[in-house]
Formats: structure tokens, sequence, C-alpha cells
């Protein structure tokens, strides 16, 4: 049997004009770095459940459904999300310039200034990533998702 | 009689234009000033009146202004309530903070942008605080 990739990958707000600021956030970074990075496509597909960040200091969250041939972010935190990133948006916006190769498998942003800060504050629990431990590999493929470094 | 400029006047602009040059910190906030060259729209939700267009010119604002660019050339819009913009130049908020909570929205333009020179919002929108201000608009 042949499999045919889509060739196209749509984002969608499930919540629509009433999507959260992290939502409407996370699902335009989504979808220009899909736009700017079309080999990320590849690694959307890998995504088999949800991830979701979470705004400690705007306490509103949101969680990531990728599909085979689209995406859809949703408020809150819905459908038990695999991994969780909680973060303030000082912390969200560091990892989102973190550097990640090989589909997030070669982390190279976390050997930088501001990566050598997120691993301390995820140390010191500061920053933390649910699922991290259990889930190490959708934990690097969604920080990689969500970069914007190229 | 009081001496407070109204918000998003072109008399307050001009001063918001002094002040945002005159403040290092926000230079120092560009990933990269000498490329920051653009044209961006500031607006008040539901105030058609109240609609800015800024300038950049490496990192410099040599424009600001009420409305006049076309649409097509506006790289980045940013929209927001009244209380938002108030909250975010008296230092109440920093402008990621309302970005991430949907009080400034990010109408058009790179994400990316916004993220890589999140520092430089932050203190352009604080340096607001600077301008003698009158919000009653």
């Amino acid at each position: 049997m042949t499999t045919v990739q889509p060739t196209t990958y749509t984002l969608s707000r499930y919540d629509g004009d009433d999507a959260n600021g992290v939502a409407t956030i996370l699902s335009t970074l989504v979808e220009q770095n899909l736009q700017n990075h079309p080999k990320r496509l590849d690694l959307a597909r890998k995504f088999n459940r949800p991830v979701a960040v979470f705004s400690t200091d705007t306490n509103a969250a949101a969680t990531i459904f990728f599909r085979r041939d689209h995406a859809t972010v949703c408020n809150d935190i819905v459908n038990d999300p695999v991994v969780v990133v909680w973060a303030t948006v000082g912390q969200i916006l560091d990892v989102s310039q973190l550097e990640m190769k090989a589909g997030g498998l070669l982390p190279v942003g976390f050997f930088t200034r501001r990566g050598i800060g997120v691993v301390r504050d995820i140390v010191t629990h500061k920053l933390i990533v649910k699922g991290l431990l259990t889930h190490p590999v959708t934990a690097l493929r969604m920080i990689a998702m969500l970069s914007v470094a190229s | 009689m009081t001496d407070k400029l109204k918000f998003f006047s072109s008399e307050w602009c001009d001063a918001a234009r002094d002040v945002a040059n005159s403040n290092e910190a926000v230079y120092r906030g560009f990933k990269d000033p000498a490329t920051f060259t653009n044209k961006m729209e500031l607006a008040v939700i539901g105030r058609e009146d109240l609609t800015v267009h800024i300038e950049w010119n490496k990192g410099e604002i040599i424009s600001w202004t009420p409305r006049k660019f076309d649409e097509v050339d506006l790289w980045i819009v940013l929209n927001g309530e009244l209380a938002a913009w108030q909250r975010a130049a008296d230092g109440v908020e920093e402008g990621g903070k309302l970005l991430m909570s949907g009080e400034l929205k990010f109408a058009k333009g790179p994400m990316t942008a916004a993220i890589q020179n999140a520092a430089a919002l932050n203190n352009f929108l604080l340096s607001w605080g600077r301008v003698p201000t009158e919000w009653a608009v």
C-alpha cells in the first residue's frame, strides 16, 4: 500500500475568534513556521498526541493537535496532552528562540547562553516541562516546531 | 488647562518618537537594529481615529504620524484596547505579556519578528510613559 502525503497543511483555531492569547500566538507561530520551514511538515506529522503550553503569568493555556494534513489549536489544556510546558512569557520567548536540528533530536540551542538559562530554569523547576522525562522525543520535537531559529 | 498630549495625536506622536529614539534600551532590544527597517501600524480597537503609522529605519523611528501608509506596505499591525496601551506605557504589564494574554493583538506580520525583538517592543512601549499623556480621548 502506498501512502500519499497531503500537499497542503492547514492550521485552525478551534475556538475561532474566542481563541485566547496563547492559542492565537501558538497558532500563528506554527503556521508561519510551517510556511517558512516546509521541512517541518514531516515533523508535524510525527506527533501522535497533543502538546500544550501554559503561560504561568497570564494564567492561560493552549493545546495543539497535529494531524497528517492539519493542526488544530484549542484554548486550555484538553485531551491529556503528552507534553505540557509551564512557563512565563519570557521563558516561552526564550524556548522559542532555541535552534533545534534533526527534527529536534539535535538541540543545539541548549548549548547557547539562552539555552543554558532555559536548562537552568528546568533544573530549578522555574520552567516545568511535563513529559520531558517520559516523552523526551516529543518534547524536543515540540520545541523544534515552535522555534523561530533557522 | 492641561499640558498633557492626547494619546496618538500628532503632537503625542512627535513626543513619543523623541523619547523612543533616545531610549537606548529600545535600540539594544532589537535582534539586529541595522536591519530593522519597516513600516508598522498601531491601533486602538474600535477607534478608527486612533491609528498611527511608524516608519523605522535601522532601528530608529523616522516618521510617526496618524495613518498615512497603504495597508499593503505595512509589515506589522498591532491592535489593542486603549486600556492595554496605557498599561504598557505605565509599566503595569510588558508588551510580551499583553500579547500572550490577548490584550494586544498581532493582526499582521511575522511572529518571528515579534519574538526576536520582544525586548525592543517592551522598552518601546514602556518609553511612552515618559510622554505626558491625556488618555481620555
